[in-house]
């Protein structure tokens, strides 16, 4: 067992936590939402700039904070860019409805453009946010190619179509795969392990037990995704590694879950910031790091990121690796 | 504060390991002196230091994008200092130095200052924005519906030609051609469409037993239409969302099915406004064409006895209550009425009723 090998030359050790807090993220909210009113929603970037520092620097390896370097100007950039890009499809296809008068064949179109941008708009996001994300000093960086994931993103969701969707589970890995496997922390490459075959039973087995229980396995079913995606991570530097492992359960999930959905209902959203911040706590501190790469030995090897760069740095989805 | 010093970790940002500096605040210079173990010395002014605030430290860099930083740990209200120095510029910072109780203070304000615009602000603003809206869009709107909502064939023409005649003998202040329609199904109802298309369903026309009644019908379905009702709900639920989504922010999906009741219930109130106000303008129209008002009344009771929704309107219909009769029936107490007898109309509805 590959697991028995690296438990015998695991030198270092390792510990994930979230030390967010949720009056202060909440601070931080409340101040945020104030600020994007009075400006009617413009300073929407710099709140989500600020949202995200506040949460990378409460993540701590080894009690050490990493830190999220990107900034509301380019953020704001990038929502631009996207929504020039929206209101151009847009005219586009209403200028063709009206002239080729084919909704039809003008809705399937659009279609395929918005699905078009899909790679693109994860490539970008994932090129950002890495960029931008550091610990130690030391940057993280994707080098994942946007020909090849475009080709593959397409290739699979030909795939998902022609099988009514049950292609959908190998689509999701792949892409997660792709996008893990180029992401780098200084001279330490991520790696992914996850199969479309493994997710589509894991899910395949959820839905039916889900069905079968009235709903309580899917706490279990959520608990199997998590750790499924925790469980296929891995790092690499050279011969050394570090494997990642899941310890929650699904009665930890179960607690978690209906904890937070009281927590949001009785106090009419508000809660949202607590609930956020006990998430992580809760994703965090059960996730096992084993292995002997060295944490104080990390070389640099992203360059900084320039405007050259500039022209993909989208953040539009949450990048999480979880 | 003066000369606060620090032991601070440096990363130089080229490898992960940490060095540890003593660190200098010189506010009057606004700089700040690191000093390496080998005694070199490094200064960076205030103005190019970016802060982030982690849990029990401070991350300093020179400059935003750099990798290399300084980490120094620090109490709470150490940190609130160095933040005050250093982060002057920034928004966020400043407004978080009010204390999370003035914060709470004026998030709560300008709250209930966009509750009560989208209560009270909002619906005559939205109304008044449509008047200056071209026509043009009203027909637009309405054309696309129609076709999707009344299928060709389900058209009675020859009906449809007599309600269309009917009309036509009377005084309906319409400020745009209008075009009725008898559609064929079981359900007792009418709508009238931005476009200037009304359409009545036999379930409903084969009710009626006086031309009045058919009049106070037609009369209250133009009214929505001479008074644009469904493009001021279209024009406030526009604003309303704009609103909505303002307040919401992104705080959390449980917020926004809240609202978006409130949205809908607010919505309802509001087009009892319009049922009203269509009510009122049928009964002038009545009274303008010298038939009987209590032809409304009695419309009512039809839409009532049937068990189905109020008099009908555009894309949602309401229970009818019992205070819109009560209403009308306090008018045309008000009011004087000369009823003069129509033979055109009747011979008109004559035709309809075959």
């Amino acid at each position: 067992m590959e697991t028995n090998d690296l438990q015998a030359q695991t030198n270092e050790s390792y510990q994930l936590e979230f030390k967010g807090d949720g009056k202060e993220f909440f601070g931080i909210l409340l101040v945020n939402w104030i600020l994007t009113i009075l400006t009617l929603g413009f300073y929407y970037p710099w709140a989500r700039a600020k949202q995200l520092q506040y949460i990378y620097s409460h993540t701590t390896l080894n009690n050490e904070s990493f830190s999220f370097l990107g900034t509301g100007a380019e953020i704001f950039k990038g929502f631009i860019k996207l929504i020039g890009i929206y209101l151009m499809v847009m005219i586009a296809f209403f200028l063709f409805v009206r002239f080729a008068e084919a909704p039809i064949l003008g809705a399937v179109l659009l279609y395929l453009v918005i699905f078009a941008f899909i790679p693109f708009i994860i490539h970008g996001s994932f090129r950002y946010r890495m960029s931008r994300t550091s610990f130690r000093g030391i940057r993280f960086g994707y080098r994942g190619d946007r020909k090849e994931l475009t080709v593959q993103f397409f290739k699979d969701l030909l795939f998902t179509v022609l099988t009514l969707g049950i292609y959908s589970s190998w689509l999701a890995m792949n892409l997660r795969t792709y996008t893990h496997r180029h992401i780098r922390f200084g001279d330490v490459e991520f790696s992914n392990e996850a199969s479309g075959s493994e997710y589509f039973l894991l899910n395949f087995k959820g839905n039916i037990l889900t069905f079968i229980t009235l709903g309580i396995y899917s706490f279990w079913w959520q608990k199997d995704i998590f750790n499924y995606y925790i469980d296929n991570m891995k790092l690499r530097k050279g011969d050394q590694k570090v494997i990642f492992l899941s310890t929650a359960t699904g009665v930890d999930f179960l607690k978690l879950l209906v904890s937070n959905f009281f927590l949001l209902v009785f106090t009419l959203g508000i809660g949202a910031a607590w609930v956020e911040m006990r998430t992580l706590r809760f994703m965090f501190s059960h996730i096992k790091m084993m292995g002997n790469i060295n944490l104080n030995a990390v070389s640099q090897t992203e360059a900084e990121y320039n405007d050259a760069f500039g022209d993909d740095a989208v953040d539009l989805f949450n990048i999480d690796l979880i | 504060m003066e000369h606060t010093q620090f032991e601070a970790q440096y990363f130089d940002g080229l490898t992960s390991q940490a060095q540890i500096v003593e660190v200098r605040f010189h506010v009057q210079q606004k700089l700040l002196y690191l000093k390496f173990e080998d005694q070199k010395i490094e200064q960076w002014s205030f103005e190019a230091i970016q802060v982030q605030e982690g849990p029990k430290h401070l991350e300093l860099r020179n400059g935003s994008t750099a990798a290399a930083f300084l980490r120094i740990e620090v109490s709470q209200k150490q940190k609130n200092e160095l933040v005050k120095v250093l982060a002057k510029n920034n928004l966020h910072f400043q407004f978080m130095q009010l204390g999370l109780f003035k914060v709470l203070f004026v998030a709560g304000l300008l709250f209930f200052g966009l509750i009560a615009a989208y209560f009270w602000g909002l619906p005559p603003l939205a109304e008044r924005a449509v008047s200056f809206l071209p026509t043009t869009v009203d027909d637009h709107i309405g054309d696309s519906f129609f076709s999707t909502m009344v299928p060709a064939e389900s058209i009675d023409q020859k009906r449809s030609k007599a309600l269309n005649a009917f009309a036509a003998e009377l005084q309906l202040y319409n400020k745009r051609p209008l075009h009725l329609n008898v559609v064929r199904s079981d359900e007792v109802n009418a709508f009238a469409m931005p476009n200037g298309e009304i359409v009545v369903y036999t379930g409903l026309l084969d009710q009626l037993e006086t031309p009045a009644q058919l009049v106070a019908l037609i009369g209250h379905e133009v009214s929505h239409i001479n008074e644009r009702h469904s493009m001021k709900l279209l024009s406030r639920n526009l604003a309303g969302y704009m609103i909505i989504s303002l307040l919401i922010g992104d705080v959390s999906g449980v917020a926004a099915v809240l609202t978006d009741n409130a949205q809908q219930v607010h919505q309802l109130s509001y087009a009892r406004a319009h049922e009203q106000q269509a009510d009122e303008l049928g009964l002038q129209i009545l009274l303008e064409n010298h038939q009987d008002p209590k032809a409304m009344l009695q419309l009512f009771k039809k839409l009532k006895a049937t068990g189905v929704e109020a008099i009908p309107e555009l894309l949602s219909s309401h229970p009818l209550p019992n205070s819109r009769i009560q209403h009308i029936n306090a008018l045309i107490l008000k009011r004087k009425a000369l009823i003069v007898p129509n033979p055109d109309l009747e011979m008109w509805f004559e035709r309809l009723k075959k």
